[in-house]
């Protein structure tokens, strides 16, 4: 599941992941995504922070507390790069924090890596 | 009135101002009563319920007699009064006046009195008493004598009103008219309602209204520049602090004429100490500073003061507010002269009534105002009665003679530029996250375009084009990233995570993803760290940009084959230093330097280096690519670090940074 407002990335991710062989959804909204994860979780979420109608940090909050044990790794990909942002996205939840502009090879690395066990 | 009768009256206020009861005013009255002197003097009461006189102090020279207060002579005695009902003093020169009564002058022809005075004794129009002034030969009093009388009445008719009405305190009618209308003083008093009760002859004179205009009227609706606030204010404060108070106000007079006046207000407390009213003395600023030339002097230095932009406030050694201008009056939302003459610390204590100054700036001034030397300064935000950021010094103010004048404290408005700050700060932050997106897309895109895996194969033409584009995209990054750095620096927001590094293996980390860039110029790089090497204390992230931007300048400004070396080594002694300047750092520290061997950086350059935007001549010359902040952030960094930086170079010679470290056993233990 791809979270992100911003459609280029969206796209850029997409392509990516699909190269890879991942069936990918994809939403601009905070809350729609949130309904979709917690209905049927995905394999990984993949979750901007500044979207138009949530704070994704609270998205992430959201999925953990709420799935728990069955709750899927979620990476933040953001533009916000302070090590205090990374601290507050690991405080959310998050299983890794991927600082914009990434290199689409280092995303899908960490992708595979987070879930080779599921 | 000729000087005798000026003296007497002086004096005679002042003793009556001394005065608690009312023998002790007869007394007084006796003794200094001018020529002609008096034979017989008499003082009588009356009240509302018992129209009879009775005889409150009688003193005659013939037999020196002093009839024991409050005993009723025989009626015969006595003369009718039937001037009691005029508000003319009766002066007889003979006891056969026709404006006597028969009675009146049977009681005269008996104690052989030939001429006197008679004076009612009044209180706001109220008849007390009566005071007799008699001699047993021919005298004429003359006007200014009979004023002498008048005056002296005025205070007895209060002493008697204070007998009869145990609301007001003794003390209070014998300075009412003693003090106050011997020197010309304005004294005035009003109820709780701030209604003037009390009118004195000096508040007539300078104000301009009679007694009868004055007295039932509102003080702030008489004199339109006074606030109703203000006077409800002065109540309450009175009301706490029970004591005087001094300050410098203004008036408006009955001609419309503004009049700057030193007032001292005081409460007055009837029996049993609940304050019934408020008593003010004032006097003329004028009549205190006679000199036009200081007058001159003084207010153009005011009109200079009220100019400024900046709020002024002055304090003198004991802490009173000597001084404040129009530009504190709008910060601080209050009236200077409802606040010359006070005490700082008097208002710390009853500071919550007060508002004109938060506790916070009081305690400022309380603490400072003790301390003769030292110049300070600093920043804070007021709420009331705007939200305003103000930026402050203080400095002790020394007279010629070099004796201690007092305190400036001197608040500048820095609202607006810390509002600027603040839209820069958050503007940059924005515009790194608006320029961060597309760049996003942009790099990963062409990553997505380069791997012939996901794209199919390109044409080599079309490759070398993208690389362009990456590497474009790189640059683009770089400097957005050196911008938001330099933001944060300079707004001191920088992130700054000290722990103990080991260079050993953070040095070879931090060069790994340089070397694409290296390699491209087939450049060797070197590195060169003692065995002894301690770990340093700082921020890995931080050591790490300040490590690439050195390494990345020293790959930009060397030639292709060239050689760079990174060397690091620990100094233990003042000795080996290699900068006098550094032996203000503690010691043992790390030196870490970057040396290449390219085009060098001239004298004329190197002191520049390392501020923002400055570029090295030869690098503009040969159109080499930068900004000129890094080695600004760079410097900005170490600093930040503890350390200190420098550059070893000669144009054409190559060029050698250096910059130190703390050692991790002295930043654990700082």
């Amino acid at each position: 599941m791809v979270v992100e407002d911003d459609r280029y990335i969206q796209l850029l991710i997409i392509r990516k992941l699909q190269s890879a062989g991942y069936v990918v959804r994809a939403s601009d909204s905070g809350a729609a995504a949130l309904a979709l994860v917690l209905q049927a979780p995905p394999q990984i979420v993949l979750l901007d922070i500044m979207l138009p109608d949530m704070d994704g940090l609270d998205v992430c909050r959201a999925i953990k507390t709420q799935l728990g044990a069955q709750s899927p790794p979620v990476i933040i990909v953001s533009a916000r790069g302070q090590s205090q942002d990374v601290a507050d996205g690991r405080a959310a939840g998050a299983d890794d924090y991927l600082i914009k502009p990434f290199a689409p090879a280092d995303l899908l690395a960490r992708v595979q890596h987070l879930t080779r066990h599921t | 009135m000729t000087s005798d009768l000026l003296d007497r009256t002086f004096a005679l206020n002042r003793a009556f101002a001394q005065a608690t009861t009312l023998t002790q005013l007869f007394d007084s009255l006796r003794e200094y009563a001018p020529e002609p002197a008096p034979d017989r003097v008499l003082l009588f009461s009356t009240t509302p319920d018992d129209p009879a006189l009775t005889l409150r102090a009688a003193w005659d020279r013939q037999d020196d007699l002093t009839a024991p207060a409050g005993v009723r002579r025989d009626s015969s005695e006595l003369p009718a009064f039937q001037f009691l009902t005029t508000n003319e003093p009766l002066v007889f020169e003979t006891p056969d006046d026709p404006r006597l009564t028969n009675l009146d002058r049977a009681a005269l022809h008996s104690a052989a009195i030939v001429s006197g005075l008679m004076l009612a004794l009044r209180v706001q129009g109220q008849v007390m008493g009566a005071l007799l002034i008699e001699t047993r030969t021919a005298v004429h009093f003359d006007p200014l004598t009979v004023r002498f009388y008048e005056a002296a009445a005025d205070t007895l008719a209060l002493a008697l009103h204070t007998l009869q009405n145990t609301e007001w305190m003794p003390y209070l009618s014998s300075l009412r008219h003693g003090v106050m209308s011997a020197v010309d003083l304005a004294y005035l008093a009003t109820d709780l309602d701030g209604v003037i009760r009390t009118w004195g002859a000096g508040a007539a004179a300078l104000y301009g209204y009679s007694d009868k205009e004055a007295i039932g009227q509102p003080l702030a609706l008489l004199m339109r520049d006074v606030r109703q606030a203000d006077i409800v204010a002065r109540t309450q404060l009175m009301a706490r602090v029970q004591n005087t108070l001094q300050q410098a106000s203004h008036r408006m007079t009955r001609s419309g004429e503004m009049c700057d006046v030193h007032v001292a207000s005081f409460p007055i407390f009837a029996a049993g100490k609940q304050m019934v009213a408020v008593g003010e003395i004032g006097f003329k600023m004028a009549d205190v500073q006679h000199d036009d030339a200081l007058q001159e002097a003084h207010d153009r230095l005011e009109s200079i003061l009220d100019s400024s932009n900046d709020a002024l406030i002055m304090l003198d050694a004991e802490q009173r507010i000597v001084s404040a201008n129009m530009q504190f009056e709008r910060f601080f939302g209050a009236s200077r002269y409802a606040i010359f003459g006070q005490r700082t610390d008097d208002m710390l204590l009853r500071s919550r009534a007060n508002q004109v100054f938060a506790p916070q700036l009081l305690n400022l001034f309380v603490s400072l105002v003790g301390d003769l030397t030292q110049t300070v300064g600093g920043e804070f935000d007021l709420n009331t009665p705007e939200l305003r950021t103000l930026v402050w010094y203080s400095a002790p103010v020394y007279a010629n003679d070099g004796s201690i004048l007092g305190r400036l404290f001197v608040f500048r408005d820095a609202t607006q530029e810390r509002q600027a700050e603040r839209m820069k700060t958050d503007f940059v932050s924005l515009v790194s996250h608006e320029l961060r997106t597309p760049l996003t897309s942009i790099k990963g895109f062409v990553d997505l375009l380069l791997d012939d895996h996901e794209s199919g194969e390109i044409g080599k033409g079309a490759r070398e084009y993208l690389e362009i584009v990456n590497f474009s995209t790189d640059r683009l990054l770089t400097l957005v990233n050196d911008i938001v750095d330099l933001t944060r620096l300079e707004a001191g927001h920088m992130e700054f995570h000290a722990q103990s590094v080991s260079l050993q293996s953070l040095l070879p980390r931090v060069i790994l993803p340089l070397r694409p860039m290296i390699d491209q110029k087939r450049l060797t790089v070197g590195l060169e760290m003692s065995d002894d090497l301690p770990p340093v204390w700082a921020d890995p992230n931080r050591l790490t940009q300040i490590i690439t931007n050195l390494v990345a300048n020293a790959t930009k400004y060397t030639s292709p084959n060239d050689l760079i070396h990174i060397t690091a080594a620990v100094v233990h002694s003042e000795d080996a230093l290699p900068v006098r300047s550094l032996s203000a750092l503690p010691l043992p520290l790390v030196v870490i330097g970057v040396h290449d061997n390219g085009m060098g950086i001239s004298a004329a350059d190197q002191p520049k280096l390392f501020t923002r935007f400055y570029r090295a001549t030869e690098a503009v010359k040969q159109q080499l690519a930068g900004t000129g902040l890094g080695l600004f952030i760079v410097r900005s960094l170490v600093e930040l670090s503890g350390g200190q930086v420098w550059v070893e170079s000669e144009a054409g010679q190559g060029a050698s940074f250096y910059f130190t470290l703390p050692i991790a056993e002295r930043g654990l233990s700082a």
